[in-house]
């Protein structure tokens, strides 16, 4: 199987299960900026008991979830990856966690479309928010970069009081206005039809 | 310095642009796309660097490659915990 085949037969079985869920990470960076490689599929996932095995098997033949839970420290969060056989390509499964973001951002995530097949984004605010968190906690230049390309992307169609309101519990408000800062001035203006 | 930075500025806005024409489900989708193409590559370039591995062993390469890549990726960010289920 290709990574993209990969990756439309998770939308589908998430789908088809009717378990809640969201692209995120450099697939939902993708959506609102410009395309990056990205070498797994980072899915947001409400499950019940149970549905993890289940949502695994259909998600690709023959695929394994690392029997290891891994827990993220920049916003505490639980993942079990997801390995194909044949493939490098990975889906790490992210569970919705208690966080006051995740849980929103989770309940404001909305409809996308890859090529006919439907599926669910965050908004590009909650992206650019938990984005910035990340580098506040990781320091990873693609961070820095990603959210520099979703704000110049969607600059003008921001909902501006949201993003600061997130930004200002973080503590990240500083770093956005630093990344705002790097961004070519012409780019942040209105487009012109 | 002042032309690196021009150049940069350049390449962005050209690539912001260009992704403003595009559609996003177009755009998600050339991800996992640009990863099998850079898979291809670095296949290349280990046949050549090993021309006495199958290409079994190339693949076990890119693998390895690969976890590093994950690795460095993640460094410190995650930690192993209990099994949620």
């Amino acid at each position: 199987m290709t990574s993209v085949e990969i990756l439309l037969q998770a939308v589908d079985s998430l789908e088809a299960l009717q378990i809640p869920y969201m692209l995120v990470g450099a697939l939902s960076v993708n959506n609102y900026s410009f395309a990056r490689s990205t070498k797994d599929a980072d899915i947001v996932v409400s499950l019940m008991p149970g549905q993890l095995k289940e949502l695994s098997r259909s998600l690709a033949p023959g695929a394994i979830i690392d029997a290891q839970t891994q827990f993220e420290t920049a916003t505490a969060t639980t993942k079990n990856v997801v390995r194909i056989p044949g493939s490098e390509y990975c889906i790490e499964l992210f569970r919705l966690s208690n966080d006051a973001h995740d849980q929103e951002r989770f309940r404001r995530r909305v409809r996308g479309d890859l090529v006919g097949h439907a599926t669910w984004f965050p908004t590009a605010e909650d992206v650019i928010v938990w984005k910035l968190r990340w580098i506040a906690s990781a320091q990873r230049g693609k961070d820095r970069d990603d959210v520099a390309a979703v704000l110049a992307s969607q600059f003008n169609k921001l909902d501006w009081p949201y993003i600061h309101r997130w930004c200002d519990q973080h503590g990240t408000r500083a770093l956005l206005d630093e990344i705002i800062a790097t961004i070519p001035p012409d780019l942040l203006e209105p487009e012109t039809p | 310095m002042d032309d690196i930075r021009a150049l940069a500025d350049d390449i962005f806005r050209d690539r912001i642009r260009r992704a403003r024409s595009m559609s996003p489900g177009k755009k998600v989708l050339l991800g996992p796309e640009l990863f099998d193409y850079a898979c291809g590559i670095t296949l290349s370039g280990i046949r050549a660097q090993n021309p006495d591995y199958t290409e079994e062993e190339c693949r076990r390469e890119l693998s390895r490659r690969l976890r590093i890549a994950r690795r460095l990726d993640e460094a410190g960010l995650y930690h192993p915990v209990e099994a949620v289920e």
